[in-house]
């Protein structure tokens, strides 16, 4: 007889094999968990590489804050928003703080500069529109004759425009600044004709009037002064001031390139002071072109004394302020855009642009801490925008600015898991191309197939491509 | 009668096809995470590198920096003498490119010069301190259980030991002369002693980066900064022929050396030196007072709001720009 299994048998050999089998249904399934979630960890690993490689790369490129191919997504500035300043700029033609530019003629944002220690407004309709990607020789439209250059071989010091190749040595007496180290100063747009105290007036005058030396006027008019150490100054009339190159490099840098691009392209610690020539005009007030009377400082830090850091921009915080569409993005539920730490109100623009083109932002009352100064002072743009919906959320950013004489370059990878809705961030300074260097980057006149970046071979390369920064020959 | 059944020859097979099967499943699986894996770990090798690159070109700014102005040596391999100053990249005195001694020597680093900077760790620097922050402990129960506190060195902050602690070869003898033991602290572990031979480096520092430099104005240079074991030589052709003469002992080979090239990263940058310094205020204010007098204050200053901040001193100048170049220049 053939032997069969006996029903306890069968139970036993089935229960035992049901056993294995969620055994080893288990341990695959396990396995294949463990290789999804090493996978999910690895594509996030992935994701916050390239994020850090792409913060890496705006510090090096500031592809961020200029696309030099332009950019087809950003459908109001072709990612080029800092090359010029126009009327696709939001709130362009608003008007200012609380009307007051609007009752003034020709109230266009961009005249003006705002002012927080003063709380006025700096208004000056000579400006031409520069950004920080403005090339110096643009010669057409709004941007004619922003900084031209004026070649004078027989005496450099009425040269004017920028040179590439010009390194500001320390030798060159152009170079210098010729004032008065302890003279009390106070800005020219403060209240005229009210003088409360040597610390409250402009240009003491203690030891002289310096006007005389350094000018940017080349031949300034020193006419009567009657608000000095002194009282009245009396006449000297107009006068050839011996040295205009160097107050007319930071005029020009200024209104060029903004209160940033000053001090990106000044020597460290340059005294950012400047004499003469200063076209102020606002309402009623009229000021008599007493030439070193109207100094001017741009660091947005008035009635204080040389050495300051008022003068050196060494006390003050300046952010590279971008402008593009993402600043009116919300990064997050629990991050507002840029437009939100300026209260929604229509001057948002008005003192983005003012502190961007002319004044300090840190004494502004809005940015009394870094948290608000970085999420002014910096784009939040998705790594990747098109992605599946599984892949982890990562965004990033580069803040730019500069505090206590240091530019500082700070980075942040921000990622969020698909899976726990975790958020973290990785920050870290970077130390990277330089505004000056980021402009000498981009091609003046891009050749076709560039994507507007310059092609560089060698120093005095006729094939090097005229940058930002070059003029038409 | 055995109780075994008998097992059919087809079913042997099936068995063998299952387990099989699941083992080459799992053997894929286990495949595709290793790769997954190593690929992770090049990815993160391409961050360090860039990383490396990053520290690279700190060391390079470090360097235009110092050289302009400070640090030159006659000769590196004499201890004791007096680092000579030079006055910027374009000297001060008579706007000509400098470095240089005196006003009628020649530049110490002339445009159109290149140098090529590996980077290494010594095993012992020059002026190497110890990490041993207490030399001059209070002796205690704590420290000496049993002392009595009779005992003269119970509780007094003697100063036995030099501090910080200079670390010294380890054959020094303590009766060395002084002048000796300085010298050896001051030059290092080198091969041969202290007088001559060339620095002993860490083995795990080396080939994993370097910078090269190449002054192509007054004060413009070319950084180019690497991570691999290429010591920053352009190419094979430099390296059996390069400024720097045959150097092919180096690498042993130009297949060795072609190797290190393919798994390096490169980068290359642009910079200009400043004779400006930075990240300084030379005193707080120069102010009239009420009586018609300037007062000057010190260094270290108040900023407003009652922050303190230290003077921060830069005495070698300071860069006007920085500039990533997206390739490679034809002279660098």
């Amino acid at each position: 007889m053939r032997r069969a299994f006996t029903l306890i048998e069968l139970l036993i050999a089935m229960a035992l094999g049901t056993v294995i089998i969620y055994t080893a249904v288990a341990g695959f399934r396990l396995a294949s968990s463990s290789i999804t979630i090493a996978n999910r960890l690895s594509l996030e690993n992935r994701i916050i590489r390239a994020g850090m490689a792409n913060a890496l790369d705006q510090a090096d490129f500031w592809t961020d804050v200029d696309a030099p191919g332009g950019d087809t997504t950003d459908t109001a500035f072709n990612g080029q928003a800092l090359r010029v300043w126009t009327e696709k700029h939001p709130y362009y033609r608003i008007g200012g703080r609380n009307a007051d530019i609007d009752s003034l003629p020709g109230g266009d944002w961009w005249m003006y500069s705002w002012h927080p220690d003063n709380e006025s407004f700096e208004f000056e309709p000579s400006r031409t529109k520069g950004a920080p990607f403005t090339p110096f020789s643009a010669s057409s439209g709004a941007m004619a004759a922003l900084w031209p250059r004026v070649s004078n071989p027989a005496n450099p010091e009425l040269e004017r425009g920028w040179s590439a190749t010009y390194a500001w040595p320390a030798s060159d007496p152009r170079t210098w600044w010729y004032g008065d180290y302890g003279s009390v100063l106070d800005e020219c747009w403060a209240d005229m004709g009210s003088p409360v105290g040597p610390n409250f007036l402009f240009n003491w005058q203690e030891t002289g009037r310096y006007g005389l030396f350094a000018n940017r006027n080349a031949r300034p008019n020193l006419g009567n002064d009657t608000v000095t150490f002194y009282g009245d100054s009396g006449r000297f009339g107009q006068v050839d001031a011996s040295h205009s190159w160097r107050d007319n490099q930071l005029w020009s840098l200024r209104n060029s390139l903004g209160v940033y691009g000053l001090a990106d392209y000044l020597p460290a610690n340059a005294i950012s002071v400047i004499y003469g020539g200063f076209d102020y005009t606002r309402a009623s007030d009229t000021i008599t072109p007493v030439d070193e009377r109207t100094v001017q400082q741009f660091t947005g830090m008035s009635n204080y004394h040389f050495p300051q850091q008022a003068r050196t921009m060494q006390g003050t915080v300046i952010g590279f302020f971008p402008f593009n569409p993402y600043m009116f993005i919300s990064p997050s539920s629990e991050q507002q855009p840029l437009w939100y730490n300026y209260n929604n109100s229509e001057d948002t623009i008005n003192r983005i642009i003012g502190q961007q083109r002319g004044q300090s932002s840190y004494k502004d009352g809005r940015f009394d801490n870094y948290a608000r100064l970085y999420n002014s002072t910096s784009i939040v743009k998705p790594l990747l925008p098109q992605k599946p919906d599984s892949w982890p959320d990562c965004s990033v950013r580069t803040y730019r600015h500069l505090k206590v004489g240091h530019f500082i370059t700070s980075c942040e990878v921000t990622w969020t898991s698909p899976l726990t809705g975790e958020r973290s961030s990785i920050s870290f300074n970077s130390f990277g191309t330089t505004l000056r260097g980021a402009r000498q980057q981009r091609a003046l006149n891009p050749s076709p197939g560039s994507g507007g970046w310059a092609a560089w071979y060698k120093l005095g390369d006729s094939r090097n491509d005229l940058t930002l920064d070059d003029y038409v020959p | 009668m055995s109780l075994i059944r008998p097992v059919q020859p087809c079913r042997r097979g099936t068995v063998l096809i299952v387990v099989a099967g699941i083992s080459a499943l799992l053997a894929t699986i286990s495949l595709a995470f290793l790769l997954r894996m190593r690929a992770d770990g090049e990815e993160v090798r391409l961050m360090l590198m860039l990383t490396q690159n990053r520290m690279s070109l700190y060391a390079a700014s470090n360097y235009i920096l110092e050289a302009g102005r400070i640090g030159w040596d006659t000769n590196a391999d004499v201890p004791n003498q007096v680092h000579h100053e030079a006055y910027g990249w374009i000297d001060v005195r008579d706007g000509q490119p400098g470095p240089k001694l005196s006003l009628s020597s020649a530049s110490l680093f002339p445009i159109a010069t290149i140098g090529r900077f590996p980077l290494e760790a010594w095993r012992r620097p020059p002026c190497a301190i110890g990490l041993d922050q207490v030399p001059n402990p209070i002796v205690t129960e704590v420290t000496n259980p049993g002392i009595s506190r009779s005992d003269a060195r119970y509780g007094r902050p003697f100063l036995r030991n030099i501090d910080p602690m200079p670390v010294q070869s380890a054959t020094l003898t303590a009766s060395a002369l002084p002048s000796v033991a300085f010298a050896d602290w001051v030059m290092g572990d080198r091969v041969g002693g202290i007088s001559s031979g060339t620095p002993i480096m860490r083995p795990e520092s080396q080939g994993l980066g370097w910078f090269r430099i190449y002054r192509d104005g007054p004060a413009t240079f070319v950084i180019t900064v690497g991570a691999g074991g290429t010591r920053g030589f352009k190419d094979w052709n430099e390296v059996v022929s390069g400024p720097w003469g045959d150097q092919t002992s180096l690498f042993g080979g130009q297949l060795v050396f072609e190797s290190m090239l393919s798994g390096e990263v490169r980068q290359w940058f642009r910079a200009e030196w400043s004779a400006a310094i930075g990240g300084i205020q030379p005193a707080r204010e120069a102010k009239q007072n009420s009586h018609g007098n300037y007062t000057f204050k010190q260094f270290g200053w108040e900023l407003h709001g009652g922050q303190v901040y230290a003077s921060r001193g830069n005495a070698c100048g300071t860069f006007s720009f920085f500039q990533r170049l997206r390739h490679p220049p034809e002279r660098w």
